[in-house]
């Protein structure tokens, strides 16, 4: 108690009395004593805070502040701090960054004295590092490696990371660990090896199921899914995923990719109902900020809406940010939307590039059927009477025999309730029969009562959704708290948009 | 060169040539035998242990694998046939980057496919289909399973019923006369 009066006191003359914004090497350490008050005190809640705001900081990160931030929390010449001292560049007097550091150091430097006075935990620790400072350490370097292009380099410091993670057994450590194997597979993404962690991922997985940590092995699961479709491997990938583990999700964003990932799997394996069910949800969940996942989402889902004979509608294009992107989709849609197979080929032969950048060629050759089936309806629609050699011509079979070709692809789309027809095989034509008025049968309460459902469920939903922090029924808060929450929640909403943005 | 590995293609050698005189019975038994002699490399899936005739050792074994598939297809027996697939896929993915790749690939893949669309296993098709790069897509065995599938979602069969003469590969026909069958 007496260390969160201690936090508070230092917070907030630093954010009221101090309009200029703090060095990056003050909030580091702020964040640092975050850290080590949430692990003294087993409150997981502190340390994703400082997760959170280390995220923000994310872009001022300079090798000076970092070795200079090393020097503060390790002991000089220890073991840890020369391992990591060794993945940052030599500090640059010259760097405009120092500059800008320098202006605030008289600042820093009272700053320094009040941190001194207050928190009196910091400089026993020095002998004796706690683990979450050490890897949050790890963390800094990591993230600095990868804004700096360093892949190499980051590949070896995280593997290193994470090799010595797999002793440590602390639940508090969790919030950092999990974003430190994010950021693990990804920097081996960016050179290309993914296949080699894949092992090593899965054996964090386990360890991470052994210790009852949730949020590990949500963020395990994700990246083996993710290194599983990376190579295509949606075999694999499913086998897992129906194998693993199941629990209500702990971070919105892991869950939303695994919707994806999930979205993904069963498009191949051709349940498009639940392929579209998840890629929606995914993308409905997804931040604002995290464009290029909600981009991918849509065009999946795009293309399983297609795939299941439904048109999308105007407005899932002209998204704003995405219209660019869902371009040759939209494209697509229309050509699918008129049945013409020409116009079909060709876009898909325009973009052949995009579709397969994207993954989804194949996806798009299997849209060649629904192609057809929309023309024929169309045909089906406005004739009551056609031979079947104008509807080859129509739908533009280039096929050596276009009249039998026509009169099976007819014939198989009367059986599967496609078109409601009949074929005079005699005379080579194609009856239709009158439709009815959709208004007398059961149609309109189908399609009411499947709205219903969604709307009932969307708000199970949000209720289930709620979350509460997990001390707040056992006392009351005074006022004094109640400011400090408040004064919290306001930082995280501020916080997570940002962290979205960065996360994805 | 080692006693065990000149064993296996010694055994080997003689079950090429039973399978060239169509002699099948005999055939299947060397092919069990030689599958045990198989579990004493290291070098093989799922261990890849560095051994110094580990090439050989792999390339032998796939060779074997491959045989055994278009045996199980001549004898038509569509288990054994999935049963040898699967102990040859990893030689295929696992092993791309220590062997050079074998001509037999591709015409066995396409063999694959068409198995799973004969059994109406489309799912898995499409699952097998992903795995593929684009060149294999170009390849005309893959290509004519590729293509059959898409005519047997349209329904247009006659299409299908003429793609038994087009046929790349003479395995393919037991596999197209099934396909004919289904679609009667």
């Amino acid at each position: 108690m007496t260390q969160d009066l201690e936090m508070k006191d230092r917070s907030t003359p630093s954010n009221t009395v101090s309009p200029p914004v703090p060095s990056t090497l003050q909030h580091l350490k702020e964040i640092a004593s975050l850290i080590e008050t949430g692990s003294y005190s087993k409150e997981v809640r502190r340390i994703a805070r400082a997760i959170r705001l280390t995220i923000a900081l994310r872009k001022k990160l300079t090798a000076s502040v970092i070795s200079s931030f090393l020097d503060h929390v390790l002991t000089p010449g220890s073991e840890p701090h020369a391992k990591l001292s060794a993945y940052l560049p030599k500090v640059d007097v010259s760097d405009t960054d120092n500059f800008g550091f320098c202006l605030y150091s008289s600042e820093d430097d009272h700053e320094m004295e009040v941190d001194a006075a207050t928190s009196v935990i910091q400089t026993p620790t020095t002998k004796h590092v706690l683990p979450e400072i050490e890897i949050f350490c790890y963390l800094l370097v990591l993230l600095f490696l990868i804004d700096q292009k360093k892949y190499n380099e980051a590949k070896a410091c995280s593997s290193a990371s994470v090799a010595w993670l797999k002793n440590v057994n602390r639940r508090t450590v969790d919030v950092i660990a999990s974003r430190l194997f994010f950021y693990y597979s990804y920097s081996h993404e960016l050179t290309g090896d993914l296949a080699e962690i894949r092992g090593n991922l899965l054996a964090l997985h386990r360890i991470a199921t052994l210790r009852h940590d949730e949020l590990g092995q949500e963020t395990l699961l994700n990246l083996l899914l993710r290194n599983y479709l990376h190579y295509n491997l949606y075999d694999q990938a499913e086998k897992l995923r129906s194998k693993a583990p199941r629990f209500e999700a702990h971070s919105n964003q892991q869950f939303c990719r695994y919707l994806f990932y999930l979205g993904k799997i069963r498009t191949i394996q051709l349940e498009y109902t639940d392929a579209k069910e998840s890629l929606l949800q995914a993308a409905r969940k997804a931040p604002v900020a995290a464009r290029g996942f909600r981009i991918q989402c849509n065009k999946w889902a795009i293309i399983v809406r297609l795939l299941l004979g439904e048109i999308p509608e105007r407005t899932v294009f002209m998204q704003k940010g995405m219209e660019k992107a869902l371009r040759p989709y939209f494209e697509l849609t229309n050509a699918v939307r008129i049945g013409d197979l020409e116009l079909f080929r060709n876009i898909a032969d325009k973009f052949a590039t995009t579709f397969s950048a994207d993954g989804t060629h194949n996806l798009i050759v299997r849209l060649r059927h629904n192609v057809i089936r929309t023309g024929l309806r169309n045909i089906s629609i406005s004739y009551s009477r056609i031979s079947l050699a104008d509807v080859a011509k129509k739908l533009r079979l280039d096929s050596p025999n276009p009249i039998a070709d026509a009169e099976s692809i007819v014939s198989k789309a009367i059986r599967d309730g496609a078109i409601d027809a009949t074929l005079d095989h005699a005379n080579g034509w194609m009856v239709s029969k009158e439709t009815g008025d959709i208004y007398s049968t059961n149609e309109p309460q189908l399609a009411f009562n499947s709205r219903i459902a969604f709307c009932l469920n969307m708000h199970n939903e949000a209720v289930r959704a709620l979350r509460f922090p997990p001390n707040t029924h056992k006392e009351k808060e005074s006022a004094e708290k109640r400011r400090e929450r408040q004064q919290q929640e306001q930082e995280l909403a501020k916080h997570i948009a940002e962290e979205d943005d960065d996360d994805f | 060169m080692d006693p065990k590995l000149t064993e296996v293609s010694q055994l080997f050698d003689r079950f090429k040539a039973a399978f060239l005189r169509n002699d099948f019975d005999s055939a299947s038994n060397l092919l069990s035998q030689l599958k045990v002699l198989l579990t004493g490399f290291r070098s093989l899936p799922p261990l890849f242990a560095d051994t110094p005739n580990a090439v050989q050792e792999l390339t032998i074994a796939r060779d074997i694998y491959e045989h055994a598939v278009v045996l199980s297809v001549k004898i038509e027996d569509q288990d054994a046939f999935e049963r040898d697939f699967f102990q040859l896929k990893p030689y295929y993915t696992d092993a791309r980057n220590r062997l050079p790749q074998s001509p037999q690939e591709y015409p066995i893949l396409g063999l694959n496919l068409l198995r799973l669309l004969v059994q109406n296993r489309i799912a898995e098709f499409h699952t097998e289909l992903e795995l593929l790069s684009s060149v294999a897509l170009e390849n005309p065995c893959i290509k004519h399973a590729v293509e059959l599938e898409q005519s047997f979602m349209e329904g247009a069969y006659n299409r299908v019923l003429s793609a038994r003469q087009t046929v790349p590969h003479e395995t393919y026909v037991y596999f197209m006369d099934l396909l004919a069958k289904t679609i009667r």
